[in-house]
């Protein structure tokens, strides 16, 4: 058609990643009248539970406290993505959005992707800040690690395709509001984040496999040695694992994110 | 093909129903229709009758149930996605009844977004083309300001500011003036006037007669049918 998008394979992924870094950069000059009220909404649950540390927590050893942080943190991570997708698919619609986004020649994952990574980029600022406030002022330190990074962006991103149907098909705005934060408050309270996996009962455990966030809190606890007798080869799997979050989220998208409806 | 050439439209017996639950609703039943390049083309009839689907069909954002669209030499309504995608962004130029602007990038930022990703425009030359085309819709003055800073009418301007950003032959209107005061409606069909003056083939849904004359054929449509294609 073009000489600029030619069909030649790899160059559609090519020409999908460049997409993504323009829709991305065009979402953040998006959100700058916005950035401050982001930062702060995304600050305040995980400051909050900080409060709580701090108050609550005095008798806690240092690895509760590190487990409690660490879940916090995952939380905001996986959230953050999935609020912010699913309200921004579900105001699109409402508003008809994706009527003028149809007309460019750009691929829903891009577009998708660049919303995800818009509350990503605004989620490692609260992020860093919680865990200086939480070493300066709560004595919790969480050793660092180089696979953190990745492990947070896997975090993120295997929740965003269920943020994206959820905005798809909640009938509003509102509705696809209330529904993630209905998720959020599920994963947050009814999922092994903040409580250990053996203290919540049966069916809890269970439904909490196949929740993303399980499986990032065990791989961040491994990888700073908060898990008690962890077992090193859980670490592998728990990665794994979050690819496989992060393909069926795509899939999820491909097959069923029909942005013309 | 960088520079799209001028293009005839042409539908033949195009039929389109949509299906919700049991029923059928034929929305266009064989409709055929030919526009030539250059032509300003007013499409009117009452709600529901059927105008927004034609218009989808030519900018391929709906298939048709039954039928061919070819814009020039290309079959619209064979394309995939994102074969339309590319084709549109090359070919045709949209505005919306609610304007549609990203509501925090300025101005002159929501017109050069186009370009971005068509890339035709040769990135140095993205801001001046911007910002030219913001003075030829007589905006030049309001190029920095945010959507919620400017009335209806301007955003609607900037609106059809973006849609010739990467200047296509074909610019499609679906009641861009729904949501003006008459007098605004007036000054957009002006601008088409111009436009159609440049060039450019124009095809626009509205509801109001006066309007409609203006342009140089007047298509009207009743219960998914052409009765009247102006000719
Ligand atoms: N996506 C859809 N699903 C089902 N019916 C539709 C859809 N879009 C339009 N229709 C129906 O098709 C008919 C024509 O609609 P439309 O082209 O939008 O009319 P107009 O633009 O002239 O008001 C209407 O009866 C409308 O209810
Ligand atoms: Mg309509």
């Amino acid at each position: 058609m073009s000489p600029e998008r030619s069909h030649i394979p790899g160059s559609r992924f090519r020409s999908s990643l460049r997409d993504f870094f323009l829709l991305t950069w065009w979402q953040l000059l998006n959100a700058r009248a916005t950035a401050l009220l982001g930062l702060l909404l995304f600050s305040v649950f995980p400051l909050g539970l900080l409060m709580f540390l701090f108050f609550l927590g005095r008798d806690m050893s240092e690895r509760t406290r590190q487990y409690i942080l660490i879940g916090n943190l995952v939380y905001a991570f996986a959230m953050n993505g999935m609020l912010a997708v699913g309200q921004e698919v579900g105001w699109h619609k409402e508003n008809a959005g994706f009527d003028f986004y149809a007309t460019l020649p750009i691929s829903k994952h891009a577009l998708l992707l660049s919303f995800l990574t818009r509350a990503v980029l605004a989620t490692f600022i609260p992020g860093i800040l919680i865990m200086l406030l939480a070493r300066l002022f709560f004595q919790v330190s969480l050793p660092f690690s180089p696979l953190l990074l990745p492990l947070l962006v896997l975090t993120a991103y295997s929740m965003v395709g269920a943020g994206a149907l959820i905005g798809l098909y909640a009938p509003d705005t509102r509705a696809a509001v209330y529904a993630t934060q209905f998720m959020a408050l599920l994963v947050a309270y009814f999922s092994p984040l903040m409580v250990p996996k053996e203290h919540l009962p049966a069916p809890l455990q269970w439904t909490s496999m196949i929740l993303p966030t399980t499986y990032a809190a065990e791989a961040w606890r491994l990888l700073s040695r908060v898990e008690i007798g962890g077992d090193p080869s859980r670490l592998m799997l728990d990665f794994v694992v979050l690819v496989e979050f992060v393909f069926i989220s795509f899939a999820l998208i491909e097959y069923k994110f029909d942005w013309r409806k | 093909m960088a520079i799209p050439q001028q293009v005839t439209i042409v539908l033949n017996e195009v039929t389109k129903v949509y299906q919700s639950g049991e029923d059928e609703l034929v929305a266009l039943d064989k409709v055929s229709l030919r526009v030539d390049p250059g032509e300003f083309v007013a499409v009117v009839g009452k709600s529901g009758s059927g105008k927004s689907t034609l218009i989808n069909m030519i900018t391929g954002i709906d298939h048709p149930t039954e039928g061919e669209v070819w814009v020039g030499d290309t079959p619209i309504h064979t394309l995939g996605e994102s074969a339309l995608a590319r084709w549109r962004s090359h070919n045709v130029g949209i505005v919306f009844q609610f304007f549609q602007l990203l509501p925090t990038l300025t101005a002159v930022e929501n017109v050069m977004l186009p370009m971005d990703f068509n890339g035709r425009v040769p990135r140095r030359q993205r801001f001046g083309r911007a910002m030219s085309l913001l003075t030829q819709v007589g905006l030049a003055d309001h190029a920095h300001k945010l959507p919620s800073e400017l009335s209806g009418g301007q955003q609607q301007r900037v609106a059809i500011a973006r849609a010739l950003a990467n200047d296509p032959p074909l610019i499609v209107a679906d009641e861009p003036t729904g949501n003006l005061d008459s007098h605004t409606a007036a000054d957009m069909f002006a601008l088409f006037e111009a436009l159609v003056d440049e060039g450019k083939t124009i095809l626009v849904v509205t509801h109001d007669p006066d309007l409609a004359r203006r342009a140089h054929r007047v298509i009207t449509i009743a219960d998914g049918r052409i009765v009247d294609d102006g000719r």
